[in-house]
């Protein structure tokens, strides 16, 4: 490597580390208790716990849960149906309007089988701000909305440059080193630097997986937002001028539809008629997937007119939407069990390390160009060797 | 081996420096897949031991210099 681009990447290193690792130790510590939010959710969860039923009992028809859920709030709109596939739970969501911002929309935990009512919960405006909640929103947007996760997404890049920096660094600071080489008995900074090394560049294929996917889940909102402007815009077109469905057919009719056509998709909810910015005025958009690890997170919405139930057409999902899909799992690690989840932490804090030790190596650095600390790192290698 | 300072060692190869850092990234990448690609099973015993695999490496050269150290 030419002492020119030595002392680019090593200036390319040090800005985008420095520029991202205050957000990404913010977004690691937060990272921690999320791995683990479907335990954490279900331990600080008071909603009354399910009756026993035998594991076959036939599940309540889904047009009670709209008419409970209309005779309950008749001036509010449903916006969706969603049916769990884990607990026997259906949730009803619903709004003061169909215009509403998505953040006063409450909801309406059912009994999947006995159709009683569990829980009424409102919008997340009227509630305590959540553990998970406070969580969640310090490692995706810092409570600074769409902006606040461009933000982020950003940062997540910085921390991609500043992997592949490093990995690029790694071999002229490793030219007279063994691989796994710490020298413990050396100065405090020349042990950190061999760790930052170490850690870094075992861990790096997890980091970029995971920084990368996290970028793609930034953007989650303007890509779904591209999909409905091309795509979706394309395909409601022929009812551009149809109103709001008003008289709605039975969602279970809807449900029932697209069961007997698509018999080995699981059905996940069921938006309705709505803005379109929020999905199709004119039909029932029934969000189904599949039942393997990766396929249970690849969606495929299908349109049924809302007024005659008829089947209307499969919305395929466009490559970006794909790849967001598959790249929540990879940054989550919630699709290996709880040894997987127990990895993903061990390999966050390991990555805490990484971040610590590289914002106390520059805060310890010698005032030095990058050449002249290789020299001297060369020396030091040669010390071990010789003192054997 | 014996090195005086002033005959430096050469520089190691591109395998010798990035050689054990390609193989843990393959093993990580096959891990992260192998749990996700796969249908459950062997194929998450399989990510698991995969995964495992680059931090006990780590633990295993952070412990090394500290379990030497009163030889040194």
């Amino acid at each position: 490597m030419t002492s020119k681009s030595l002392r680019i990447w090593s200036l390319t290193h040090k800005w985008t580390s420095l520029a991202c690792t205050v957000f990404m130790l913010i977004i690691c510590v937060t990272g921690l208790p999320l791995v683990f939010r479907e335990e954490i959710a279900d331990r600080l969860s008071d909603d009354p716990p399910y009756v026993t039923l035998p594991a076959n009992a036939p599940r309540e028809n889904l047009d009670r849960f709209v008419e409970k859920a209309h005779a309950r709030y008749p001036n509010d709109v449903i916006r969706y149906v969603f049916i769990d596939d884990d607990e026997p739970k259906v949730v009803v969501g619903l709004a003061p309007s169909y215009e509403a911002d998505v953040k006063f929309n409450h909801t309406m935990k059912f009994d999947a089988r006995t159709g009683d009512l569990l829980k009424d919960i409102p919008p997340a405006t009227q509630r305590p701000l959540g553990f998970l909640t406070l969580m969640l929103r310090l490692h995706m947007d810092l409570f600074a909305g769409l902006s606040g996760g461009l933000f982020m997404g950003f940062m997540g890049l910085l921390f991609v440059a500043a992997i592949i920096s490093g990995v690029v660094l790694y071999a002229p600071f490793m030219r007279k080193l063994e691989f796994g080489t710490v020298r413990s008995e050396k100065p405090r900074r020349v042990k950190w630097l061999d760790l930052h090394n170490l850690l870094g560049v075992v861990t790096l294929a997890w980091g970029l997986v995971v920084g990368f996917t996290g970028v793609m889940n930034e953007l989650s909102t303007p890509l779904f937002g591209l999909w409905r402007a091309t795509d979706v815009a394309a395909m409601l077109k022929a009812n551009h001028d149809k109103p709001m469905a008003e008289h709605l057919s039975s969602a279970q009719a809807a449900f029932d539809t697209v069961h007997e056509m698509l018999p080995d998709r699981v059905i996940s909810s069921i938006t309705f008629p709505t803005v379109p910015t929020l999905g199709s005025p004119h039909h029932y958009l029934i969000w189904t997937k599949g039942d393997q690890p990766l396929t249970s997170r690849l969606f495929t919405p299908v349109l049924i007119d809302a007024e005659t139930g008829a089947f209307t057409a499969v919305a395929e999902l466009p490559w970006y939407l794909r790849t967001l899909e598959v790249s929540r799992p990879l940054h989550f690690g919630d699709y290996g069990g709880m040894p997987l989840k127990i990895i993903w932490v061990l390999l966050d804090l390991i990555t805490i390390v990484v971040l610590g030790s590289g914002l106390y190596l520059w805060a310890a650095r010698r005032r030095a160009p990058v050449e002249a600390r290789l020299v001297e790192q060369d020396a030091v290698a040669l010390a071990p060797e010789a003192a054997e | 081996m014996k090195h005086a300072k002033s005959t430096p060692l050469p520089d190691k190869s591109w395998l010798g420096i990035f050689g054990a850092p390609v193989l843990l990234a393959a093993l990580i990448l096959f891990g992260l897949l192998s749990a996700l690609l796969g249908q459950g099973g062997l194929w998450f015993l399989l990510s698991w031991a995969a995964l495992i695999v680059p931090i006990g490496v780590i633990v295993w050269f952070v412990a090394r210099p500290m379990k030497s150290r009163p030889k040194a």
